[in-house]
């Protein structure tokens, strides 16, 4: 149901040259010309050969078809006139604002991007000249146009950048197939010429007149399915733009002896993600940065490029943190504190900071998580992106809209996890309560975080980690069993997991009623296990966050990390975090687990990823609210858990789950047993040998703050 | 990333759609494998059981949607929809090829390293005009120059190109925007700020720090001069207009990138340029959007009542700069006469009292009625006081008994409904948005032209 990546690549128009046996039959014969055809109208497409040579048969045509309808519609522009008279053999561009006037040079001229610092004289960069890709980077989205029906009429190259789809993919295809099933209808709403005109207008050429052209005008956002890595599916986007009258399409096309052509109302618009990709053409800077606070919300610390926009040095911390909110805002914060306080996380916020000496105003997306220490709550956690006005003001607006509030749960943060240095920050086992009944009245216990009785361990200071996300579900005692021998837990999407002796629902106990479960079981020691990670105990963080250094000998020595103070506060991330859960990385430092005598059942310990040992693929699957028949696209499911899989070449996920995240992992070695795909459960020879996550989808990452 | 994966649920899918699958058609597409899997025997078997029993359907769509192709191909070639009855495949094939080539070569290929590209320019920046009422321009982020402005800035703004290549960006804004401008073209350190230190001849950095910037992505929102007015009949009624000094200006919002030669970081040295597009706001959600707040403006008040922040707005409504509030007495601001109420009343709210008075606020020339509300924001943790927000609506000059709208003002958390009070912040964001929302949604208030005329 949704758009897979690539076309398949097996029919490839025949190519061979035509062979000269008689052996042909006319059938035969006849289809060669056809392919001839075929290929010739296929180098006739504006593409490079490369792209060309990857099409097959069906989107050769398909592709053909666009074209003349892009060019049929301008062709129309220029020889009709933009006015508000009926006219009676050319369609109206009563739509359009404007005038379509090509000069007979239809590019322009090459455009200065760069200046000559001696002279002044405007220069052009030979690598980024053309119109169009400067301003589609400029625009930071790119162009769509819709018929009346939902396919895309035209959409620009740089969708690539944005949905990992290549233009040719989409092209005189339904954009529906594109879009989150939930918010298809949204779409179609949009799509409707009568949709937000008040009750005066009766008919659509009424709507048409000039004074109500702003009726056309539309905005809607919609999740559209991505490919990208480091996204989790999805790809939150504000589709901006108005009705046009498209005259291309085959009913508008004036042809002597037809029924007089009408215009038919299409959506031209310009799309923009809620949060850039991580690979999008501009290497993205988007830090992140992170602030402490105390429970009061006291800021106490935070990375030094806060500071800087804050205007606000050592001596002048703490202060309150309301005091550098701009005072509309701060009923958002307390919100956000009020959830966090009780939940240990709260959503994503938007909100305006005010800097203390000149007062700008910085738009600001974040997200709170509490610290906890010896099981009791410590610190809050802050991690902020700071927004540009336009995108600011954008989700500013947004922020009372019901599907606002889908952001807090939402693919933004984990879209783009390379950009986010993080560390799990886990609710401690101290407030979760041990009453496994509690989980079964899910609509009365909103506030309480789940309830997951720990793995029994022999190490008296650790003790699983368990994180949340996710709805509140049905505990059953059997998947809690499971998770406390260490067993493996299946694959959580919603149709896969019943052969594994976990089924659905019952791994949907890992949902809680605000965070999702990550159960941690560590590997018994077996060393070649090398950078295999796992959280910490994060009821310790950040003091005794401890990391394993590699040893000469067998003896493992934990560095105090804190204290020894070789706590980087802001290194830049080299590979991606994995989820937002996950503790992070420091570089330099190889994790081992203990040995193997060493009964383990979490390791306090910093994940090490390494790109180029990347072996493994920690794939995390959605898991939903409801078991859905098999054939759908699991869509409504939440993050949920995670498999460690080996990774193959050939991995690839299906694109009916929605990705929350991908990690891969080093190894060092193929210790790990070879495992089939990310669908099946890890094989469970032995327990002991590795190690089975539920990753954590929370909407806040924070890493360990600096001290 | 390897070969696309399919689900069986995939196979399905794309078979209803026609997609790629099957074997041989008259179109001699020879017969492959549909899907590739990896080690994912378990699912095979299940595919292959599918794809069995659905193959000669895949098939017969897969030629459907061919046929379809074909026969919308037809409907766009002229010499085919010329020809009295549908041809034949072939010769529909070979008049779209004459068809294409046709217009292929009406676009000439300006040089060898020509980009293949769907759109002519001409046609993309007629979308992007129509899409956003959006042009493209490049400035200097030294100096602020144009080096190019787009011919779509003459249906936006109704100005010739001319008017804006190598003027100064800074002319081309309003004045009260300029500082922002300055911001957004120069990275954290402000080079323009340096100023000599005669004593020792050193350079240091004068005046506030300029604005941190997390990226090279700008986007910023600025008021720019539009050129004669009569033209521009989409921008009369709709937009808000701001005049100053004999010019008249609109809101835009830019979208770009600082690029950098050589890459050089989110600073911005002196040979790089700001690439923007600048449009017109196309209209925003229709969510509730508060007519009121384009009057109002808030206020945060201390404990001891002095006021440490304004904000923005109240320059506008008062025609007073911040600075002359800041670390004032809250009731200072407003006519004296009504000194001891607002501060018996300010008095009373930290007794928590609820705080609603009507009062006449100093401008800079006269006085304005408000009705004035405010609530103690208490820290959610630990009820501990942070401070007094305080909204100031005001009141219509001809209508001494109207009432604002019963959620015209942010209430305290816990108290209102939260939506209400965001959505107050919302509308508040901007202070010029709130009239362009205004203008959009004629709402029942029976002064609604009275609040768009005060923007004007």
């Amino acid at each position: 149901m949704y758009a897979s990546k690539r076309r398949q690549r097996n029919f490839k128009r025949v190519r061979e040259p035509q062979r000269q046996q008689g052996a042909s039959n006319p059938s035969k014969r006849h289809r060669e010309r056809l392919n001839g055809e075929l290929e010739t109208v296929a180098c006739l497409l504006p593409y490079d050969p490369s792209t060309i040579s990857r099409l097959d048969k069906l989107s050769v045509l398909r592709l053909a078809v666009a074209y003349l309808q892009v060019k049929a519609h301008f062709s129309a522009c220029v020889h009709s006139t933009c006015g508000f008279q009926a006219s009676t053999s050319v369609p109206l561009l009563f739509t359009h604002a404007y005038q379509f006037l090509p000069s007979p040079n239809p590019f322009s001229a090459h455009i200065p991007t760069l200046v000559d610092s001696g002279t002044g004289i405007p220069l052009i960069d030979s690598e980024e000249r053309f119109f169009e890709a400067i301003s589609m980077k400029a625009l930071g989205g790119f162009v769509l146009v819709l018929n009346g029906e939902g396919d895309v009429f035209y959409v620009s190259e740089n969708v690539e950048n944005f949905l990992g789809f290549h233009q040719s993919d989409l092209l005189h295809q339904s954009l529906f197939e594109l879009i989150h099933s939930e918010d298809r209808d949204d779409i179609r709403q949009q799509l409707d010429p009568a949709f937000g005109v008040p009750a005066g207008c009766s008919s659509v050429q009424d709507l048409l007149a000039s004074d109500n052209l702003h009726y056309l005008e539309r905005n809607v956002n919609a999740r559209f399915r991505c490919l990208l890595d480091n996204t989790c599916g999805f790809l939150r986007m504000d589709v901006r733009g108005k009705l046009l009258s498209l005259h291309g399409i085959p009913q508008s096309f004036p042809v002597a002896g037809r029924t007089p052509p009408i215009a038919t109302i299409g959506l031209v618009a310009i799309c923009t993600p809620f949060v850039p990709p991580s690979n999008a053409d501009l290497p993205s800077e988007d830090l992140i940065l992170k602030s402490k606070h105390q429970l009061d919300n006291t800021l106490v610390s935070m990375d030094p490029k806060m500071h800087h926009i804050l205007e606000l040095c050592d001596a002048d911390l703490p202060v309150s943190f309301y005091e550098l909110i701009h005072p509309d805002d701060a009923t958002c914060m307390a919100e956000a504190h009020k959830e966090v306080s009780k939940s240990g996380s709260s959503g994503l916020l938007i909100y305006r900071l005010i800097s203390a000496k000149s007062r700008r105003i910085y738009f600001v997306q974040s997200s709170c998580r509490m610290f906890y220490k010896n099981g009791k709550a410590d610190s809050i956690g802050l991690t902020h992106r700071v927004l540009n006005e336009v995108e600011g003001s954008m989700l500013l607006e947004k922020r009372s809209s019901l599907k606002a509030k889908l952001l807090s749960f939402d693919d933004s943060l984990l879209q783009s996890p390379r950009n986010l240095q993080s560390a799990a920050a886990l609710p401690s086992i101290g407030t979760m309560s041990t009453n496994r009944d509690s989980i079964d009245d899910e609509e009365t216990n909103q506030s309480d975080p789940q309830t997951i009785p720990t793995c029994p361990s022999k190490s008296p200071t650790i003790a699983p980690s368990v994180i949340q996300t996710g709805r509140k579900r049905k505990a059953k005692a059997t998947a809690i069993t499971a998770l406390s021998n260490g067993e493996i837990l299946g694959c959580v999407d919603g149709d896969r997991s019943e052969g594994r002796g976990i089924s659905g629902n019952e791994t949907n106990i890992w949902a809680s009623p605000l965070q999702s479960t990550l159960h941690l079981t560590a590997p018994q020691c077996d060393d070649r296990l090398n950078g295999l990670q796992l959280t910490p105990q994060c009821t310790q963080l950040p003091s005794e966050l401890l990391a394993w250094q590699p040893a000469t000998t067998n003896e493992w020595n934990p560095v105090d990390l804190c204290n020894s103070g070789i706590y980087p506060t802001n290194f830049s991330m080299t590979y991606p975090p994995i989820f937002p859960s996950f503790p992070e990385v420091l570089p330099g430092f190889d994790y081992h687990w203990p040995a193997a005598n060493d009964n383990l059942s979490i390791q306090s310990s910093m994940c090490h990823l390494d790109e180029s040992t990347v072996k493994h693929s920690v794939i995390h699957y959605p898991i939903g609210e409801k078991k859905l028949p098999l054939n759908q696209p699991n869509h409504l499911l939440e993050p949920h858990s995670v498999i460690v899989t080996p990774r193959t070449d050939h991995q690839t996920f299906p694109s009916n789950n929605r990705l929350c995240g991908e990690l891969q992992f080093g190894q060092s070695t193929d210790s790990l047993p070879s495992m089939h795909h990310s669908m099946h459960p890890l094989p469970s020879t032995n327990p002991n040998h590795f190690a089975s996550f539920i990753s954590e989808a929370t909407n806040t990452l924070l890493g360990p703050l600096p001290i | 990333m390897g070969e696309p994966f399919l689900d069986p649920w995939q196979v399905a899918a794309a078979a209803s759609s026609g997609l790629s699958y099957g074997d041989d058609d008259e179109l001699g597409v020879s017969a492959g494998k549909y899907a590739r899997m990896d080690g994912l025997d378990g699912d095979n078997h299940e595919k292959e059981r599918f794809a069995r029993e659905n193959h000669s359907e895949i098939e017969r769509r897969r030629r459907n949607k061919m046929t379809h192709y074909i026969n919308e191909l037809a409907e766009m070639v002229p010499q085919c929809a010329a020809l009295g009855r549908k041809p034949d495949k072939l010769t529909i094939l070979r008049m779209a090829v004459s068809h294409m080539k046709a217009i292929r070569g009406n676009a000439p290929q300006d040089e060898a390293s020509y980009k293949p590209s769907f759109l002519t320019d001409q046609e993309l920046k007629h979308l992007i005009l129509e899409a956003a009422n959006g042009f493209l321009f490049v400035t200097c982020c030294h100096t602020g120059r144009v080096l190019y402005v787009s011919d779509s800035i003459t249906p936006v703004l109704n100005l010739k190109q001319e008017e804006w290549l190598n003027r100064n960006l800074h002319e081309l804004i309003h004045p009260d925007d300029q500082d922002k401008i300055r911001d957004q073209l120069c990275g954290s350190e402000a080079a323009l700020n340096r100023v000599l230190d005669l004593k020792n001849g050193g350079v240091k950095r004068e005046g506030a720090n300029s604005r941190v910037h997390m990226s090279c992505r700008r986007g910023f929102i600025c008021r720019m001069r539009v050129g004669p007015l009569e033209a521009l009949h989409r921008l009369r009624n709709r937009r808000p207009l701001f005049t100053h000094g004999g010019h008249t200006y609109v809101v835009m919002h830019c979208t770009g990138y600082i690029k950098n030669a050589p890459p050089a970081g989110i600073e911005a040295p002196a040979t790089s340029c700001l690439v923007a597009i600048a449009r017109l706001q196309v209209a925003s959600m229709p969510i509730c959007a508060d007519p009121t707040t384009s009057t109002q403006f808030s206020v945060r008040v201390a404990e001891d009542g002095k006021m440490t922040f304004v904000d923005q707005r109240a320059t506008a409504l008062l025609n007073l700069s911040i600075d002359q509030l800041l670390g004032r007495y809250w009731w200072q601001i407003v006519h004296p006469g009504d000194e001891q109420l607002l501060h018996d009343a300010f008095l009373a709210l930290i007794a928590n009292q609820p705080l609603r008075v009507t009062c006449r606020v100093r401008t800079a020339t006269d006085y304005v009625n408000c009705c004035i509300s405010a609530y103690k924001f208490l820290n959610p943790y630990s009820d501990a006081f942070e401070y007094v927000v305080a909204t100031h609506q005001t009141i219509p000059a001809d209508d001494p008994t109207w009432q604002p709208p019963h959620d015209a003002f942010p209430t305290a958390p816990g108290q209102g409904d939260y939506g209400a009070a965001a959505a107050a912040a919302v509308a508040a964001s901007t202070d010029w948005q709130q009239a362009e929302r205004m203008a959009q949604w004629p709402w029942e208030h029976p002064n609604a032209a009275l609040h768009h005329s005060f923007r004007q």
